[in-house]
């Protein structure tokens, strides 16, 4: 039995009322590298992921209990990453107002051996990319295209009906694939 | 490398973004010691409560947790479960047999409701459209309430200026000019400015530019975006100027389609009374089938009554007539009215017989559904039927087994009809004829759809026979063929967990290139060759082409915001007929599974069952000797005539197996 369905059976029990909540580090294992990923995507920071990764399981610590349906805990943590990722953009964007722009992550590729760097460089311009999309569309694009998700629950963890989600992910792809197509041609992206 | 490709591997390189191990090391440790200290200050500080368990986690925590708690979604309560497929109902007294109880139930076979699987079911309630484009196409609503517009029935060019309207704007007049002049991609251009509110229309303009731009799309061909279009109008209701004038083209629109149901949730949103005013000269055809798709609207939405008021009142003569005959029928079903419903279906026979199909271009198909829907009914009735009625339990059964008959060796439904007829058979207490059936399903030519079910119904005759050896050589017989394909059947489903993967293999499979594990192939191309599926499936492929003719059809406007509109309008409907269309094959993949699952099960009873006989037998004083699994004997009789089967199927000779079939208990 894989992780995931063990922690799901825990989780259904305790929605059944016959046992204690899963503990904290069992969801964390199960689900970091889930959530970590999906926060980047989100566009939150490298530098910022650490701090970003503890607040959300620490709503999850708080709040699993309400969760009623373990098979959609995926969802659910989605949702707190998005808001998560979204506060994290409102404080950064507060700190804009009263700073210079802020430099381009680099950090990363700087200590990146050579192998290694054009990933890198790839990646930095993937996350532009992702970051110059609307929220909405860029949650869809993020949880169907990257975590294939079905949209059915993408939609339902997002509130919107399934028609929104599928004209936002188009419109996303359209955005993406123009962004791709402009990287291209200044050469910036060769693949 | 295309666009696609492009957009595959960016897809491929944020799936790689998974964050640095020692991030996530320091994020655990990190986070259990907060929610450590998170537990311990909330238990020990009554008088501060959680303002100081907080602050002890630090300020900007706390912000950001209450900011999370404000608006976090809660995910829903469990939804309800589905009613079974097959409602339990009680075996009826069979006839009289000195016989260990049958280890398994006779099913009661789907009633019409829900079984005719092969003919396009009922829509759902609410297709929905999408009407929500990337891009800004909806003037606001201008200042004074609009007038509502007189009924415009006609079809044809020449827009009509309801009295008071504003005036147009020159963008609008022109597009009306390119209207009346059928040049409908110039009108449609210019339409698309007015309905975004570019050319600074009032709103009963913008109303009429919506309405004329649906035409347009429709005259242009691309009657997927002309539905889309129509929608946006009708989801406005009686409050939209043009609701009443849409009602026509929603018909037309029903022809063009492949798959109707977008435009029956559309036609949902109207009433009887509505309908009404199409009923004269020529816009009656369109009055009857728009009464079709009402009725469907209405079955679509449990509304059975009112569903079957709307389809009684289409006439034989209509092309649609056939078709509402037969939903009535299944709407009385639901209902649980079986008289009317038999009258429904008998009129569906009685007119395909007649020659009176109203020009249906599938009368024989529904002739055959009919019957198949008698023989469910009757069957139903008979299962229900309370002990101390056998006689009439064996007269409904009757019926049942007679109706199936009627279905021809041709057929579509004859195989499914058969082994349906199998059950009653055997419940009817005709065990010889009932493994006759059972022989010839195992034919080689049926080898594609394998009824597992059918060897369930052997071993049951045969364990009530006490041909415990029999039993027991069918035991192994089914495992060996069926475990392997249950096991390859869950692979199967694992491989299609998404609408989308489901959909990639319906179409691999339809392709003879799919990646289904081989002992699955053959029942999984089976359960995807289905009427309803591959309708939609069709549909997918219409909106391709529709995709495809936009590009020829607006070759000159590429850059406009009409292309841009049109163009997301057919790549949401396509994802979302995608969507259903993979949620269709995933279920039918999945009712594989479950449908194998279940016959192990059966099979699993039946072999505890076998060992219980066994013990039993050798306590005996005397046990009953071993004997040689026979099976016995087969024949085709035909008329009075009796072949022996001589271990060669003869497709002339399918229907007519019997196999013999001793009785060993007691013995």
């Amino acid at each position: 039995m894989g992780v995931d369905a063990s922690l799901e059976e825990s989780l259904e029990a305790v929605a059944a009322g016959d046992a204690a909540g899963p503990e904290l580090a069992e969801v964390f294992d199960a689900h970091a590298p889930y959530v970590g990923r999906t926060l980047r995507l989100l566009g939150v920071r490298e530098r910022e992921l650490g701090d970003a990764l503890q607040e959300v399981f620490l709503v999850v610590h708080r709040r699993l209990g309400e969760l009623e349906e373990p098979s959609k805990l995926r969802a659910w943590l989605y949702a707190i990453c998005v808001r998560k990722a979204m506060s994290l953009r409102r404080d950064a964007a507060r700190r804009r107002e009263d700073s210079v722009a802020e430099p381009p992550e680099l950090e990363v590729e700087r200590r990146t051996p050579h192998d290694d760097l054009e990933k890198a460089r790839a990646l930095a311009a993937a996350f532009e990319i992702l970051e110059a999309l609307d929220e909405d569309k860029r949650a869809i694009f993020v949880l169907y295209e990257v975590e294939q998700q079905p949209m059915s629950e993408i939609a339902e963890a997002l509130g919107c009906p399934l028609q929104t989600a599928y004209a936002r992910l188009y419109a996303a792809r359209r955005e993406v694939s123009r962004a791709l197509a402009r990287l291209k041609a200044k050469g910036k992206v060769e693949r | 490398m295309s666009r696609d490709a492009e957009l595959d591997a960016f897809v491929d390189l944020l799936r790689g973004a998974t964050p640095d191990p020692a991030i996530l090391a320091d994020a655990r440790a990190a986070t259990l010691t907060r929610a450590g200290a998170s537990l311990g200050s909330a238990g020990g500080a009554a008088l501060l409560g959680k303002a100081l368990a907080v602050l002890a986690l630090g300020v900007g925590l706390a912000l950001g947790v209450a900011a999370l708690r404000a608006d976090l979604p809660v995910t829903r309560g469990p939804l309800p479960k589905a009613p079974p497929e097959r409602a339990s109902i009680a075996t009826p007294s069979s006839p009289a047999r000195s016989i260990p109880a049958p280890p398994i139930a006779a099913p009661s076979i789907a009633a019409p409701s829900v079984a005719p699987e092969r003919v396009a079911t009922p829509a759902p309630a609410a297709t929905a459209r999408p009407v929500a484009a990337p891009v800004e196409r909806r003037a606001k609503p201008a200042d004074a309430p609009v007038a509502r517009l007189p009924l415009q029935l006609d079809v044809g060019a020449v827009p009509v200026i309801p009295s008071g309207p504003s005036a147009p704007s020159e963008t609008m007049a022109e597009a009306l000019r390119d209207y009346a002049g059928e040049r409908y991609v110039e009108a449609a251009v210019s339409l698309q400015r007015v309905v975004e509110g570019r050319s600074g229309d009032r709103a009963d303009r913008v109303s009429q530019a919506e309405f004329f731009l649906a035409k347009c799309l429709y005259h242009m061909g691309l009657y997927h975006a002309s539905a889309a279009a129509f929608d946006e109008v009708t989801q406005r209701g009686a409050a939209h100027p043009y609701f009443d004038a849409s009602l026509t083209w929603l018909a037309m629109l029903a022809e063009r389609l492949p798959e109707p149901s977008g435009v029956i949730a559309s036609v949902g949103r109207y009433d009887a009374a509505q309908l009404s005013a199409l009923d004269r000269g020529e816009t009656r055809r369109h009055y009857h089938h728009l009464r079709y798709l009402l009725g469907r609207a209405r079955y679509g939405e449990r509304r059975f009554a009112e569903a079957v008021a709307l389809l009684s009142g289409v006439p034989e003569s209509s092309p649609h007539g056939l078709e509402a005959r037969f939903f009535e029928g299944i709407a009385h079903v639901r209902m649980r009215s079986a008289q009317p419903a038999l009258r429904a279906f008998g009129r569906v026979i009685d007119a395909v017989e007649s020659g009176r199909t109203g020009g249906h271009d599938e009368p024989a198909r529904m002739r055959d559904l009919a019957w198949m829907s008698v023989a469910r009914l009757y069957y139903s009735l008979a299962m229900q039927q309370p002990s101390g009625r056998d006689a009439h339990a064996s007269e409904l059964l009757g019926h049942a087994i007679a109706a199936w008959r009627n279905i021809p060796l041709e057929s579509e439904y004859w195989l499914d009809s058969f082994f349906e007829e199998t059950w009653a058979l055997y419940v009817a207490g005709q065990p010889a004829r009932a493994l006759g059936h059972v022989h010839t399903l195992q034919s080689p030519y049926f080898r594609e759809r394998a009824h597992p079910e059918a060897l369930v119904v052997r071993s049951m005759i045969q364990f009530e026979h006490c041909q415990w050896d029999a039993v027991e050589h069918g035991l192994s017989g089914f495992h060996a063929r069926f475990d392997p394909q249950l096991d390859a059947a869950e692979r199967a489903l694992r491989m299609a967990q998404r609408n989308e993967d489901a959909f990639r293999m319906l179409v691999a499979v339809r392709a003879h290139n799919s990646r289904v594990p081989g002992p699955a192939r053959a029942a999984v191309r089976a359960a995807f060759d289905e009427r309803t599926l591959l309708r939609h499936l069709e549909e997918v492929r219409a909106l391709d082409r529709e995709q495809r003719r936009l590009g020829r059809v607006l070759a000159g406007s590429l850059e406009t915001s009409l292309h841009t509109r049109v163009a997301a309008d057919l790549a949401v409907l396509r994802s979302l007929a995608v969507d259903r269309t993979g949620e269709m094959a995933r279920e039918r993949l999945a009712r594989v599974v479950a449908e194998l699952r279940e016959r192990m099960n059966q099979m699993d009873t039946i072999e505890l069952e076998l060992a219980t006989q066994r013990r039993m037998e050798l306590e005996r004083p005397n046990p009953a000797p071993m004997e040689p699994p026979t099976g016995g004997r087969i024949v085709a009789v035909q008329g009075d005539q009796l072949w022996p089967w001589d271990g060669e199927w003869w497709r002339d000779e399918l229907p007519f197996y019997f196999q013999e079939i001793e009785n060993r208990c007691g013995r």
